[in-house]
């Protein structure tokens, strides 16, 4: 009766995790936002990394590993990461929020520019950010440079 | 399936990190194959640290190690902390112990300990660029044709890195790196690799080419090779094998014409040329010039 119960609990703890949302548009996925969006301004978008819609990106959208966000012509959004550094979104830009766990022999990646601009920024020397591109990978911090 | 590309992944920066060589050719010493190797006499010190070598006088044959990918890394922070250290001046403290820092990034450069060099030279240009302190900024711009642009604004230097080739960039710098290609500075051509040598295609390896007289000996002799990627001209030389004067060519195309030699057995090779040095030499072909035997029968015939 007791194992009965367990496996209930368990079946309801599985079935509460995958229906749950806290964007507002289909499951994340992971359980940690990697960013925030902030200071949106015109036509900004997000699509998840498990859904084919892009929806309308309302401010402190957390964004997760793989989810893409898109800018509209005179548009702009700001992507706040957890570490602290942040970047900037310019009109008509395309970036997607890159992978916590990297593949064998692949560096990690914070945040991927499809296309248009980005301006990055980070607040304090101790933090570093990695943006990759269709051509190249731009890596930011102390001490990265030589390393 | 993740072991396989952790082995990928493992190749092939082994093969990116295999250092390159260089064979010292006949009357070189070490400031002149660094020349031809690095376009800098000056840099003989490095190849000397480099290859444990205690004179600069060197052995036809010898093959001598070259400085991999962290040369151009150090090469770059050194600029960076010179012009710094020029903008900042020599007073004050500060500017003294960045100029310290720089004396020691040039030592280590020259006994081509380049990681060392390059985290010195970052440290001095640290201390007396007003750049370095306050937040690190920079843009990155991707176009339809996913060709990026990155500009330094402010702060610590970034780390640009496509097709295996790393460059820092420091505030007020841009790269621009298009698909498939390394990073390459503005107003800056991008890395040339070494001119390979070419490969020798005729007369072949002991041929034996039949000619007709021609003033000067028997010809023409026509030789042709492959193209070089980056080669500008090149310079074929044609030596006889019983000794004598050797015979040299400068050409554009992949191929060159004698108007005649001596009969006789002859070697030749040649280099690829261009405006950042010379390749190595070509493997060495040995030919030969003979008469052609049916042109002379009928020269000779009792019928005319």
């Amino acid at each position: 009766m007791r194992s009965t119960l367990a496996l209930f609990a368990l079946g309801a703890a599985v079935a509460l995790a995958c229906t749950s949302d806290t964007s507002g548009g289909t499951a994340p996925p992971a359980a940690e936002p990697r960013a925030h969006l902030r200071d949106l301004k015109g036509s900004v978008k997000v699509k998840r990394a498990a859904g084919d819609d892009w929806v309308d990106a309302t401010a402190e959208t957390p964004l997760f590993e793989n989810d893409k966000v898109k800018t509209g012509p005179d548009s702009s959004a700001f992507v706040a990461f957890s570490n602290g550094s942040h970047v900037a979104l310019g009109e008509e830009a395309l970036v997607s929020i890159a992978e916590t766990s990297p593949r064998p022999g692949l560096d990690r990646t914070d945040v991927t520019v499809l296309q248009g601009r980005i301006d990055a920024e980070l607040d304090d020397a101790k933090q570093s950010l990695s943006v990759s591109t269709p051509s190249a990978t731009v890596r930011a911090g102390r001490e990265i440079v030589f390393q | 399936m993740t072991a396989l590309l952790s082995s990928i992944a493992l190749a092939l920066w082994l093969s990116a990190a295999a250092p390159a060589e260089i064979t010292v050719q006949a009357g070189e010493d070490l400031p002149k194959v660094a020349r031809r190797a690095l376009g800098d006499e000056r840099a003989a010190s490095e190849l000397k640290a480099l290859n444990g070598l205690e004179s600069e006088a060197l052995r036809e044959g010898t093959v001598l190690k070259l400085p991999g990918p962290g040369r151009a890394l150090a090469v770059s922070a050194l600029t960076a902390a010179r012009n710094a250290l020029r903008q900042a001046g020599a007073d004050g403290p500060r500017n003294i112990e960045a100029a310290r820092q720089l004396a020691d990034a040039e030592a280590l450069f020259q006994a081509a300990k380049y990681q060392e060099a390059a985290k010195a030279a970052d440290g001095a240009w640290r201390l007396v660029s007003a750049d370095a302190r306050g937040p690190t900024q920079f843009s990155v711009h991707v176009d339809g044709d996913g060709k990026t642009e990155v500009k330094a604004k402010a702060g610590q230097p970034v780390r640009v890195e496509a097709e295996g080739v790393v460059q820092p960039l420091y505030p007020g710098e841009t790269v621009v790196v298009t698909k498939g290609e390394p990073p390459k500075k503005a107003g800056e051509e991008p890395p040339h690799p070494a001119l390979e040598a070419p490969i020798p295609l005729f007369p072949a390896e002991k041929a034996k080419l039949e000619l007709k007289p021609s003033p000067g000996g028997l010809g023409p002799i026509a030789l042709s090779w492959k193209a070089v990627a980056g080669a500008a001209a090149y310079e074929v030389e044609v030596v006889p094998a019983a000794g004598g004067k050797p015979l040299s060519l400068r050409v554009e195309k992949p191929e060159a014409k004698i108007d005649a030699l001596p009969a006789g057995k002859y070697t030749w090779t040649l280099r690829a040329l261009s405006e950042k040095g010379r390749s190595e030499r070509s493997a060495k072909l040995l030919f030969e010039v003979a008469p052609d035997t049916l042109f002379l029968k009928v020269k000779t015939t009792k019928w005319k």
